[in-house]
């Protein structure tokens, strides 16, 4: 009898002892995450150089006159071929993208004005195309651009003037 | 032999010296221990890459992992590494809570007086995925990035605190 009752006494304290493992054991947990984030550089271009399309020979029927990205001016009618008065120029711009960001290159369609009514269409090519070519390295790239503008039948002479707008972007 | 009679006869003093001093009654005793609870984050929050602007502006990344762009701008050819962060809780079916930071702050890696603060720190909780005692949880926040903020890598190896408590 005397050793039954130290047995229970034993096992009351062994129940005694969990409860306070429960109440004193983590009833709250902290786990910890770390953040990251990557701050690219923005894309910029910069101002560009003039396309010059050159003087023309403005004849009863018009035609395109193309200047490459490389410069170099053509005519689909010859007759409105004459040696230009002004240095014919592609357009060029510096564009610098972060490094291995792929961009892309927008230049609209746009119209030279004059002192007349008849404004002339001009469309563009640059020097970019194909989506390697159009990946940044950090530093400033060059942008050739050039165009196609469409003489009308009997252009008014004179001095036309428009703006080639480009647009880059990250993609 | 005569010592071991000695001890045996006083505690049955003692036991019956209680006895008498006392009343009787039965009561049942229970315990139920419950398991710790516990948390270990298995994914980290990544915002990704983010392009400076010339303004202020905030990318939000939902619990979900998918970011979102106010005032800024994000490159979707090139992301980077983006996630939600997560962790694992085992709570043994018992309701928690959670609690998240107010904001955390990264550092520049090779500027660190550059700074850029994450606040709105939201969670969603997936139950019983691996067991019914585990949840999964979500992390997102949003990053606030100041006007033409310098580019580079942005963290804080110290991490930010998700606790869990039982209710």
């Amino acid at each position: 009898m005397i050793f039954n009752m130290k047995k229970i006494t034993f096992i009351l304290l062994a129940l005694i002892g969990g409860t306070s493992f429960a109440q004193d054991g983590p009833a709250s947990a902290s786990g910890t995450a770390d953040v990251n984030a990557v701050i690219v550089s923005p894309i910029e271009i910069n101002d560009g150089t003039a396309l010059n399309f050159g003087t023309i020979n403005g004849t009863a029927t018009g035609g395109d006159v193309t200047v490459s990205n490389g410069g170099n001016r053509t005519f689909s009618n010859s007759d409105m071929e004459i040696t230009s008065a002004t240095a014919i120029t592609a357009a060029s711009f510096n564009i610098t993208a972060a490094d291995t960001y792929s961009y892309s290159i927008s230049i609209p369609d746009t119209v030279l004005k004059g002192s007349g009514t008849d404004d002339m269409a001009v469309t563009f090519t640059h020097s970019r195309i194909g989506a390697a070519k159009r990946v940044g390295d950090g530093t400033a790239q060059e942008l050739l651009v050039g165009g196609t503008l469409t003489v009308n039948d009997g252009q008014t002479s004179g001095e036309y003037t428009g703006s080639v707008k480009v647009t880059v972007a990250y993609e | 032999m005569r010592a071991i009679f000695i001890t045996i006869l006083f505690i049955s003093i003692i036991s019956k010296a209680r006895a008498q001093a006392i009343s009787a009654a039965t009561i049942d005793a229970r315990a139920v221990i419950v398991e710790p609870i516990e948390i270990a984050k298995s994914v980290d929050l990544n915002f990704g890459n983010i392009i400076s602007g010339y303004t202020n502006g905030s990318i939000t990344l939902s619990t979900d992992g998918v970011r979102t762009a106010n005032g800024a701008q994000i490159s979707s050819a090139v992301p980077g590494l983006v996630s939600a962060a997560e962790a694992i809780v085992s709570h043994g079916e018992y309701n928690y809570s959670i609690t998240l930071p107010e904001s955390f702050i990264l550092f520049n890696e090779s500027n660190p007086n550059k700074i850029m603060i994450i606040n709105q720190f939201q969670v969603t909780p997936i139950t019983g995925i691996a067991s019914p005692g585990d949840d999964i949880l979500r992390i997102g926040a949003t990053l606030n990035i100041e006007a033409n903020q310098i580019p580079g890598v942005y963290t804080n190896s110290e991490g930010f605190n998700v606790t869990v408590s039982y209710n």
